[in-house]
Formats: structure tokens, sequence, C-alpha cells
């Protein structure tokens, strides 16, 4: 049985989210309320997708089944789909948009306290909005440990604890040991997440994704978004020309620049 | 306007060595910019000695002396939830640090209360605070409120309030609380320090470092010449040395270097916030970039938004 600190299945659940990436063009949407959809790409969370990776490299050495769990409305399925190919062995999406961080780990960890894993692994931030906050508050939602910007796992030798090393700032690291059932943050740079090939990702297509009707609550509430003042407005223009550029480039290496 | 519930504020600092990190300070000149934020507490995971109040502009200290804080982030947001429970803060702010993240969304969850992070800007609203964030890596920014909220639990992006100056009459109070935190904790084994296999960048004069810009590996061999030539140390944003470019030793950030070089050449690095607090006090910037809107360019002295393979095709026949 999974949860229980004796397993001979492990059981992961990995959270992914479908993050948004502007062109480069782009507008706010009528309402105020976001960037105009017709100018945003899809795709699966980076630090998500090392996540994954994680898990699946935690299943290569024992079995286990890898759960890819996202919030969203039908239009992220597409993230489900890639984690499917890249060997996920279930995909669930939790019926739910989430307007922030907290709406979504309320609903995550609606879907994890029914499921009991052994191991819960995030990104440490999405790439878009960039809280940071998702992981430990599903932690606290179900009562597990965490540990937050993992940067390595070690093999599971016990069916207890898990040892892993997390960042801390300026490139020192922790060594934490952490008891199962447990949740990590995973940081990027951890592993190289592997490509989904394709076979995968057409059989992926085929595979069932579970829909699961959720609670889920903001601790916040969005009045608008809107497009900041030009910054970088102080910085003086090298022009277009690359031979100009390069030649002030080597004046200033020199310290013969003149400011003007 | 504060709930009648709930009053004040908690700051929750951070320790450095045996001082408070210098992002308290700039806490509470956040707290201090909006109304009915007083009286501010401070909060200190962990005993200490109490000369470690000494200057800080606030209204009390408290240590949570039952706080171990090689128990982990589960035991600081045990410790957190305690304070705000017994005390009921209206505010309760910390820094988007590595540490800050590790609680605070915890709290937050945990008892219902408002939340946000990365937090960039703070008022009054007619219907309480108001916060700005960034979103799409600082392209665009969000407005948020937390109505019908009592306490809300907001982490502060570094370096962006001044500190509050140094109050030598400050403060008048220092506490002691114990609350027993039997939580599942985590257990401290060991701190790995840097990596320094490689040559360390903080002593170079000059720096030039590369980013995603440059995407494929087979032209680290053009940089590595280039920097020799140009009398410069090749340094990198975080994706380059995650994808295994070069040492960690070479990382411009803030889980790399800081550095402050009399020259800063940035070709390809769009400027994530993490890497500019890494290099954001360079004697001058030279930013290439083809996104005119990347947020690097906050920082620079100068800019091109040419491609910056151009540019090095005119620097190598330059500097042949």
């Amino acid at each position: 049985m999974a949860g229980d600190g004796i397993t001979e299945e492990l059981k992961l659940v990995v959270a992914v989210k479908q993050v948004g990436v502007v062109s480069d063009e782009f507008e706010i949407a009528a309402d105020g309320m976001g960037v105009a959809p017709e100018d945003l790409d899809f795709t699966m969370n980076e630090w998500d997708a090392y996540a994954l990776e994680a898990a699946l490299s935690l299943g290569e050495e024992q079995q286990a089944e890898v759960i890819a769990v996202t919030v969203g409305s039908e239009n992220t399925e597409p993230v489900l789909r890639r984690a499917l190919a890249m060997g996920a062995t279930r995909a669930v999406r939790l019926d739910t948009n989430p307007e922030d961080a907290l709406s979504a780990a309320r609903a995550i960890a609606g879907f994890v306290r029914t499921e009991s894993p052994d191991l819960v692994l995030c990104g440490v931030q999405s790439a878009d909005a960039a809280n940071g906050a998702t992981g430990p508050a599903v932690a606290e939602l179900c009562g597990l440990p965490w540990v937050a910007v993992v940067r390595s796992v070690d093999p599971i030798t016990t069916p207890a604890s898990l040892r892993v090393t997390r960042e801390l700032d300026a490139g020192v690291r922790e060594v934490v040991d952490v008891e199962l059932p447990a949740l990590l943050t995973i940081q990027s740079g951890i592993n190289e997440p592997r490509y989904a090939t394709l076979r995968a990702i057409k059989n992926a297509d085929r595979e069932p994704i579970e829909v699961v009707a959720c609670d889920s609550r903001p601790a916040s509430h969005l009045r608008r978004v809107f497009v900041p003042a030009p910054q970088g407005e102080n910085a003086e223009s090298l022009g277009d020309d690359p031979a100009v550029v390069a030649e002030r480039i080597i004046e200033i290496v020199r310290g013969t620049e003149v400011a003007s | 306007m504060t709930s009648p519930n709930t009053s004040g504020t908690l700051i929750v600092a951070e320790r450095v060595g045996s001082s408070l990190s210098e992002a308290t300070a700039e806490l509470i000149s956040a707290a201090l910019s909006v109304s009915d934020s007083r009286p501010i507490s401070v909060l200190v995971l962990g005993d200490g000695d109490d000369a470690i109040a000494a200057g800080i502009a606030a209204d009390e200290l408290v240590f949570v002396t039952s706080a171990d804080r090689r128990r982990g982030a589960p035991v600081a947001a045990a410790a957190v939830a305690s304070v705000i429970a017994d005390r009921r803060p209206a505010l309760v702010l910390a820094a988007h640090s590595v540490e800050g993240m590790g609680w605070a969304s915890a709290v937050a969850a945990g008892a219902e209360l408002g939340f946000a992070s990365d937090v960039i800007g703070l008022r009054d609203g007619p219907e309480g605070r108001i916060c700005q964030r960034e979103l799409y890596g600082g392209k665009v920014q969000a407005e948020i409120d937390f109505p019908e909220t009592d306490t809300i639990v907001l982490l502060l992006r570094r370096g962006v309030w001044s500190p509050a100056p140094k109050d030598d009459r400050s403060p008048t109070k220092i506490s002691r609380v114990a609350p027993d935190l039997a939580v599942r904790d985590t257990t401290y084994v060991a701190t790995v320090d840097a990596v320094t296999d490689d040559v360390d960048i903080t002593k170079a004069e000059v720096i030039l470092s590369i980013g995603r810009g440059v995407d494929d590996k087979e032209e680290l061999g053009r940089f590595t010449t280039l920097a020799e030539q140009l009398g410069a140390t090749l340094a990198f944003s975080r994706p380059l040395i995650d994808a295994g470019w070069a040492s960690p030793s070479r990382q411009v950030g803030q889980s790399g270097k800081t550095v402050k070089p009399r020259v800063y050449i940035a070709l390809g690095i769009s400027g994530a916030i993490q890497h500019l607090a890494g290099m954001d006090k360079a004697g001058t910037i030279v930013a290439v970039n083809t996104d005119p809107d990347a947020p690097i360019f906050r920082v620079a002295h100068y800019r091109a938004t040419i491609d910056l393979f151009d540019v090095v095709d005119e620097l190598e026949r330059l500097t042949k």
C-alpha cells in the first residue's frame, strides 16, 4: 500500500502547470485581466519538467506509478499529454481555473489527500507567475513535511526516508533528510528532462485523462494587469550597426570610452 | 483600512551570522509606508542575543526559541503560524528569499490568510492593501488585493524598498516565546560549500557574460576565445550552467556569484531578477539582446537590440 512507508510500488504525484509565454508584441486583453489570449503560446512549465523527470528517474530504480496532475480547464490538457508522452502512467486534470498559487494548491492538496502518494514533486516556481508558493502550501494542507528548492534527490534506499540536497544563495547547498511521505519542490538544473519520442506523443494522444472536480479558493484577488512603463530608458543606445557597437564595447573594456 | 480583528505588522527576519539580514530594514520601511501598520514586531526564529535587536526600528523583537532551524521549513512555518495565531497581526512581511519561500505560502494556506509573493509594490487602497507583482518575467505587472481578509502574508522582493534608518531607541521590548512545534519536520545533515573548481569571477575586472541567446553549445569555444582576446573573464547566466556549459563557479546570479566588475558585458541575457541581483552593481553594464523589453536593460548603461552574433563577428574582427 502506498503512503504507509512499506511500499512495493512507489506512488509519485507530480504537479505540472501549463504556462503562458508572451509573444514579442502583445496586448493586454480588453477586460484588463490578462494578456490577450491570441498573444500567448503555451508550454509545460520548465521547472515542472525537471520535477517530472526526477519522478520518472526515481521510477526507473523501482516499480512506480507516476501521476501527472494539473489544475485548469480543458485547454490545459496538452501539458498532461506531454507528461504522458514523457512517461507518466496516469494523467489527472483538476477541473477548476485557479486564480492564484494557493487556489491551485488547495485543488492539488485535495487530490493528494485522496491518493496518499509516497512523494509529491512540484517545480520551485512557474515561468509565468513565478510565485514559488504552490508546493509548500500543498504540503501544509496535506500534513506532509517538505523540502523546497531541491537540487538533487538520492535514490530511495529505505521505504521511510529520503536524502535530498537543497539550494541556498550563492551556490551553497544543504543536505537534508526527510521522512516519507513528503513533498519536494524541484529546482532547475537537477537533471535533463527526457524528450518524448514521436511514437510516445502519438500514444499519449489516445490515453485517457481523468477529470476530477475539486475545491479551490484563492488567497488574493486580481484587480488588473498592465504593461509597466519602460524602464530601460536610462541606457544609452549604441545603435544598430554591429561594427559601431563592437567598437564602443572595446572602448568601454579598455576604459577609453567617452561618456556622452 | 484594517479589520478590527487584527492589527499591527509581524516581520519575519532572517539571520546572517549574529545579525539580522539587511532585508529586515527594507521590510520595516515597507510596513511604515502604509497606514495603520504599527505596532511592528520583528520575529526571529531560534534564540539569540538581545544585542541582535540593536538599531532595529521596530516596537518589539520576539525570539521563537523553540524553532530549531535545523528542523527545516515545516518548523519555521509552525513557529510563524503560532505567533500569528497568538498576536493576530494584520500584515505579515518577509523577504522573497529561499527561506521565506519555504514557509510563507504554507502558513497562509494552513490558516486561510491572504498571500502574495515577490511583491514589488505595496500601498493602501480604499478597501485595504494593494500589491503589485510581475508576470511573464516582468513584461506585465499585476495589481492584486485581498478583500475580506483579516491577515495578509506578503513576501517582498529584496532591494526594492530602501532600508529604514537605524533607530537606537528601538525596539523597546524583547520577548521570548516557546510554542510547542510538534510537526513532521526535516533533518539537517550537512552544508556543502559552493563549488570553487574554476576561476573566481568575483575578482574579474571585466566580465563577458552569456545567456540563453547563445543557443548552441558548439559556439562556446568562440566566446572562450573572445573573452581571452578582450582580457575578460567568461561567465554565464543560470540556464547555461544548468545545461552544463561550465562550472557553477562561473554562474552570475543569486544562486551563483555576485560580481561588481568595472565592466560587465551581457550577451543574450534577458535579465531574470535573480541574475540582475548578481550583477546590477557593476561599474559599466553593456547589454546586447534582441528583445527591447528584456529586463537586463533596466540596469544597463549601454544597450543594443541587435543580434549578438553580429556583434561577436565584429568583436572578433577587431581583436584578431
